[in-house]
């Protein structure tokens, strides 16, 4: 009975701690919150879906796992409520290819363009697949058949990514 | 009676011409092999060792198939391939063993052989997706192409590392990523290579580099670094020297 009575205690106290700090996203489903939170432009929508962040600075909020490793970050206009950039580390989950990712942001517009080489001895053939309408973006190799998605990100420009 | 006879002009006739050893494997008699005792204790016992192909180079069953002869499909600059020569895989081969286990295990790595790079002084290339390496006559020209190799199989490596990790560790090297993505050189470190600040894959590729041919060095300049690299590619990440 006492064992059963703490289990409860902890569960009640748990979901209301977790209330209270960071609800770091998880995927697949969270792809298209931060998406909706994108169109809004506020940093109060991101915290309402995923609340308190590890670390906040003026700059940004930046969300960690469990093992303290950095999964998303939200980049704001200096210290205001409007959101200007977000990334979101993918590299961890191998199954979120970039077809998993045009079905959870849906656009007629996607396009991939082919990113100029950086170094003369290395060819990358990296293409920014990039959606005006929805400001999303992401890497992928020409001649990689995972078609592997390591970083997604919204805002910026698609030329600059380079993971 | 037929049948004996016939067994031993097969084994006779394959004896003489010796096992099917490849280009890169020697042939080891057969010989008798004397009770030892193991390390770990272990009695061995005397035994008779039949004749087989041992590798010339241990360690480099992945790379023997490696090398080939034609044009690499999707390299995007206007270079001349051809094909390789044996001496010029011996040498490959030989370096192979040295790498550390992870390097040296490398499956479905191809090499490609071209003259000229279009960039002046550079004697190595990669094509990082397709786990391609091209090497150029430059390569076979310098005392030590050893850190060549180690350089373009690093740029396929990095692929493979966490990116978050990665780039911690690049800004530490003097990168900046700001709110618009874009990694920018800060200039807050001297380049570790006159080309290092090309991109942050170049720099990685050449902090690999230097951590497995110059690691004396890189802990004395670079410190910092050189601890971020221990961690990331492991402290078992050395170059071999007895392979």
């Amino acid at each position: 009975m006492k064992s059963i009575i703490k289990l409860l205690f902890l569960i009640i106290f748990g979901a209301c701690s977790s209330s209270q700090i960071s609800r770091t996203p998880t995927l697949p489903g969270s792809i298209g919150l931060i998406q909706n939170c994108w169109e809004t432009k506020l940093i109060s929508c991101i915290e309402d879906k995923f609340g308190k962040a590890n670390q906040i600075t003026n700059e940004k909020l930046i969300y960690l796992n469990d093992t303290g490793n950095e999964v998303l970050t939200v980049y704001r206009d200096d210290d205001s409520t409007k959101i200007f950039s977000i990334r979101y580390w993918l590299f961890s989950y191998p199954q979120i290819d970039s077809e998993v990712i045009r079905k959870q942001i849906p656009s007629d517009d996607w396009q991939q363009i082919p990113l100029p080489e950086r170094v003369a001895h290395v060819a990358d053939l990296a293409l920014a697949n990039h959606s005006e309408k929805r400001g999303a973006h992401f890497l992928t190799y020409k001649l990689d058949k995972k078609q592997e998605v390591r970083v997604l990100y919204w805002g910026g420009h698609y030329k600059n990514i380079s993971i | 009676m037929f049948v004996t006879v016939a067994l031993l002009i097969f084994s006779s006739s394959s004896f003489s011409s010796g096992l099917p050893c490849g280009d890169f494997e020697v042939l080891v008699s057969p010989h008798k092999v004397k009770a030892y005792n193991k390390q770990s204790g272990v009695k061995v016992s005397e035994s008779d060792r039949k004749a087989h192909c041992r590798l010339l180079y241990p360690g480099t069953e992945n790379w023997i198939n490696s090398f080939r002869d034609s044009s690499l499909i999707d390299w995007p600059y206007k270079e001349v391939f051809k094909a390789w020569s044996k001496l010029e895989k011996e040498k490959l081969l030989s370096l192979i063993p040295k790498w550390p286990e992870n390097f040296k295990n490398y499956k479905d790595i191809v090499i490609h052989r071209a003259v000229k790079s279009q960039t002046q002084g550079n004697f190595g290339g990669s094509l990082p997706k397709a786990n391609a390496i091209v090497i150029y006559d430059g390569f076979f020209n310098v005392p030590d192409p050893f850190p060549t190799l180690t350089h373009e199989l690093a740029h396929i490596h990095v692929l493979k590392l966490d990116p978050k990790s990665m780039e911690s560790m690049l800004r530490q090297m003097g990168w900046d990523y700001d709110r618009m993505h874009k990694p920018k050189w800060s200039g807050k470190r001297l380049p570790l290579k006159t080309d290092s600040p090309n991109s942050p894959s170049e720099d990685l590729a050449n902090h690999i580099e230097d951590y497995l041919h110059q690691p004396a060095k890189l802990k004395r300049d670079r410190p910092d670094i050189f601890i971020r690299l221990e961690d990331l590619l492991g402290k078992d990440f050395k170059l071999k020297e007895k392979p």
